[in-house]
């Protein structure tokens, strides 16, 4: 049936195919096939690179993440080798991580100390060849601080505190930070130029959750949740085109029917079409290298906490 | 008279008018009681509503909100935000059970707008927000409001001419919307 469907459709159109008895019926198959086949494909694009693992950072073929509860990782020419602290970062030819509150520069090719200091609270890295960003705990809210590796006694505070969860990882590529912040007023991914002390808001939304922007280039990568689907992005820094959808999941909540039972279906309005079955799971943090954009899944687990699970998906 | 009233009440004549008249009395209130059940049922999209208008812009679908008009899932009236997740009373993402949800460091996930029904389907559709009038009907043993959402419009949601329904000032109905109330009926 399905061959004799797809011949009709190559020599005429839908219309003579569903005129047809049983047409309809291979029709819908079709529709089914092709739906199908292009899942496959997006999840096919996606690998795993490692689970339990979130916030990665990469630079060339190095990647880092941390896995919970046991610390960071580095996964360098195929060989993964777990590093003396947590929420590694990349940036440039430095690397650093965090063992409580001391936290580490190093060279990230030798991986040998460059600068070792104290930061009470410190939670999230961002490193370049020539800053560090970190977001840290003060007094029960997160704000994110920078300072220069070339003077590592001056601190710039580059956001005021926000109550835990506002506040995104922070991403560094050379001078710019990115990061984002979200709440019940809508969303916004920032970017914060820390050798002119300029910020500027790359994208906001009050209908889109925008979260964990990682810059590469003149390119810009983030997730974006709306009401019927999850997307994993690229796009340019400055908003201009459409940009690319590279991963993608379903929304993060189901829909009723629209109607009672026993109701009729006029003047019901439903969120999404075609009915999309929701998951529980979420796109998280993110990294970008020439090659691959990586993104954190996180699935639920127990007592709330969500567990995370490191995709790879070639760009 | 008296004597046709007789002669009616023991006649065989008299008999069969009685019975037919309650045989007409007994199937016609199940043929006008089955009418009310069908128009009960299935004349509106949700129980309580009287007229086509369709429902406001709502995340999960069925326009139940709360008292101050902000959505609610209909199936069990818990709050959500506008990505459709249920929410705690302070607009965090919560799970089935209702803990808060945390990223792996323990962090409450971000927070999503939560918006009143009647304003989204305002912003999405370029007009003033009013709620003015409600009107209360009995549906699944509860007392229902069922609300207009109004504006200074011409066309409702469903795309043709708005009506006045429960709105004042010349405004008109651009969706509906209901609260369910804890007031058995």
């Amino acid at each position: 049936m399905l061959t004799a469907a797809l011949a009709l459709l190559a020599v005429r159109d839908e219309t003579s195919l569903a005129e047809r008895r049983q047409g309809l019926r291979a029709l819908r198959v079709l529709a089914a096939v092709s739906l199908a086949l292009a899942l496959v494909a997006s999840e096919a694009r996606a690998a795993q690179v490692a689970s339990p693992a979130g916030d990665p950072s990469a630079v060339g073929t190095d990647l880092v993440w941390q896995e919970p509860g046991v610390g960071g990782f580095l996964l360098r020419n195929g060989q993964k080798t777990q590093l003396p602290g947590n929420d590694p970062a990349l940036g440039g030819a430095r690397i650093a991580w965090h063992a409580g509150d001391n936290v580490t520069v190093a060279d990230s090719a030798t991986l040998v100390p460059q600068l070792q200091e104290a930061i009470p609270g410190v939670q999230k890295l961002a490193v370049s060849d020539g800053w560090l960003v970190y977001r840290v705990a003060v007094s029960g809210k997160e704000e994110l601080r920078a300072q220069s590796l070339a003077e590592p006694f001056s601190t710039t505070t580059l956001t005021r505190p926000r109550v835990p969860g506002r506040l995104g990882r922070p991403s560094l590529s050379g001078d710019l930070v990115l990061y984002h912040l979200a709440g019940p007023g809508g969303s916004g991914l920032y970017a914060y130029d820390l050798s002119t002390g300029k910020r500027s808001l790359l994208r906001s939304s009050t209908r889109a959750q925008l979260l964990n922007p990682v810059r590469l280039g003149s390119k810009l990568l983030y997730v974006r949740i709306t009401r019927c689907a999850q997307q994993l992005r690229l796009g340019t820094l400055d908003g201009n085109g459409a940009g690319r959808v590279l991963y993608k999941l379903p929304p993060l909540a189901g829909q009723d029917l629209g109607h009672e039972r026993g109701h009729t279906h006029q003047g019901e309005r439903l969120p999404c079409s075609p009915r999309p079955k929701p998951t529980s799971r979420m796109l998280w943090t993110t990294a970008l290298s020439d090659t691959a954009a990586y993104v954190t899944v996180l699935r639920p687990g127990t007592g709330g906490v969500m567990s995370p699970s490191l995709l790879s998906i070639s760009r | 008279m008296l004597s046709e009233t007789v002669a009616e009440s023991t006649s065989r004549r008299g008999f069969l008018a009685r019975a037919g008249r309650l045989l007409l009395a007994v199937s016609g209130t199940g043929v006008v009681a089955a009418a009310l059940r069908a128009q009960r049922a299935e004349a509106f999209h949700f129980c309580g509503h009287i007229y086509t208008t369709g429902s406001c812009p709502h995340p999960t679908g069925l326009p139940r909100i709360d008292r101050a008009g902000f959505p609610l899932r209909a199936s069990d009236g818990h709050p959500v935000d506008d990505l459709g997740r249920p929410v705690d009373s302070l607009g965090r993402p919560v799970d089935a059970h209702g803990n808060l949800l945390l990223d792996p460091d323990g962090n409450p996930l971000p927070s999503a707008p939560r918006t009143r029904i009647c304003q989204v389907a305002a912003r999405e559709h370029g007009f003033r927000p009013y709620l003015d009038g409600s009107w209360y009907r009995c549906c699944g043993g509860h007392v229902r409001r069922l609300m207009d959402c109004c504006g200074y419009v011409r066309r409702r949601i469903n795309g043709d001419a708005a009506l006045t329904g429960y709105c004042y000032s010349g405004r008109r109905v651009f969706c509906v919307m209901y609260y369910d109330s804890k007031i058995r009926c």
